[in-house]
């Protein structure tokens, strides 16, 4: 009888025992997604060749240097209120200036807080290309889908 | 070295299955023993003291005691208090605070007259009261691209608790007359929380470390010092 209870015991200690917690696998603070449509016909998507594109104050981001792309995914500045990117295409320099909310959520131990962004808004932008600049998430909680159109 | 003195704590139960076999035969005399002495044991847990003289980032005492009070089963209690700073990747907090146990062992040794050595398996409930402080932290971005700033944030998180309860098995040895030196080992579970806003409790007083599906182990040294209440047998 006595013998089964520690049977028991080693039992329910093995069936519960401790899970691991610090390896961060849940999403962390997500990246704008920014997509290029065609302005003269807005269904469609329009890729731009750049030299380079980067964060005011930032290096240039090596991903995207001579590329081109019609979608980006780049970082807000978690640190302000507002991110300035320069997008260089050979003699001219495009520039757009988010402004945000944020918000430091707790993720867990590992992931520790990632910032989530609301209320993104153009703060100003140039216009050698860009004709028309549309949020259709004002909201950057995820990378799922794309919170910005950018029609040229 | 945590992992060797877990296995040394699993061999030890082959030794207590033997120590089983034998009480069967040692029954039926039982009646005509002379009643036990009845005593209180009284000490502290060494092992918070010693961590809080190397690491300054923990602070702690523990006030344990038991007493055997019906055959091989002893009440035992544990009240304390902490300051413990964890530091995370991405974080880093304080927690303050006090916590209770109280439950029973049961001593599995069949000592010989006159002695009172352990080997315990036992049950606990225990509860605390603390805050969290989050000292600091950056915001987790993906990549080294922003390098983000430190947020001295200082947010404190107060009037939180836990509820829990714990497997304890370790033992207890006399090693000079009325001192014993004891070891144990807990595995807990946490029943209940009051979680903090937007932080979760990593670590809770008297509990530990809070894993991620509220388990934790618990690893502890303690003194105590005999005190006799009734002695009968003489």
């Amino acid at each position: 009888m006595k013998l089964n209870l520690i049977y028991i015991i080693l039992g329910l200690l093995t069936v519960i025992s401790c899970e691991r917690d610090d390896i961060c696998l849940d999403d962390v603070t997500p990246n704008l997604i920014i997509r290029f449509y065609d302005f003269e016909n807005q269904a469609e998507l329009k890729s731009i060749s750049m030299d380079s594109i980067k964060i005011e104050g930032f290096e240039v981001l090596e991903d995207y240097t001579g590329n081109t792309t019609d979608s980006l995914t780049i970082p807000l500045n978690v640190s302000d209120e507002i991110t300035k990117f320069i997008i260089y295409e050979d003699t001219t320099e495009e520039t757009i200036t988010f402004s945000y909310d944020r918000f430091d959520e707790f993720v867990s131990r590992s992931c520790g807080y990632r910032t989530i962004f609301n209320n993104i808004a153009v703060q100003e932008n140039s216009d050698n290309w860009i004709q028309l600049i549309e949020i259709v998430n004002s909201t950057i909680n995820n990378e799922e889908k794309a919170h910005i159109y950018i029609y040229h | 070295m945590k992992k060797k003195l877990t296995y040394i704590f699993i061999i030890n139960f082959f030794f207590i299955t033997g120590s089983f076999a034998q009480e069967i035969t040692e029954k039926e005399t039982d009646s005509i023993k002379p009643k036990k002495d009845l005593y209180l044991r009284v000490g502290v847990n060494t092992i918070k003291p010693i961590i809080s003289f190397f690491d300054e980032d923990v602070k702690g005492i523990g006030i344990i005691a038991d007493m055997n009070v019906y055959k091989r089963f002893y009440a035992a209690i544990e009240f304390g208090n902490e300051e413990k700073t964890t530091n995370e990747d991405y974080f880093n907090f304080t927690t303050t605070g006090s916590y209770f146990k109280a439950g029973f062992d049961f001593n599995a040794y069949n000592n010989w007259v006159g002695m009172n050595n352990d080997i315990f398996f036992g049950l606990r409930y225990g509860v605390s009261f603390f805050d969290q402080t989050l000292n600091n932290y950056t915001s987790h971005t993906i990549g080294s691209y922003l390098n983000p700033e430190l947020v001295t944030a200082g947010t404190e998180f107060s009037s939180l608790n836990a509820h829990w309860f714990e497997f304890v098995m370790g033992l207890k040895v006399e090693t000079i007359k009325n001192i014993y030196i004891g070891m144990s080992m807990s595995f807990n579970k946490i029943l209940s929380t009051k979680e903090p806003e937007n932080f979760k409790n990593l670590y809770a007083p008297g509990f530990g470390r809070i894993f991620s599906n509220d388990t934790g182990f618990g690893f502890n040294y303690t003194l105590s010092y005999q005190i006799p209440i009734r002695k009968k047998n003489k």
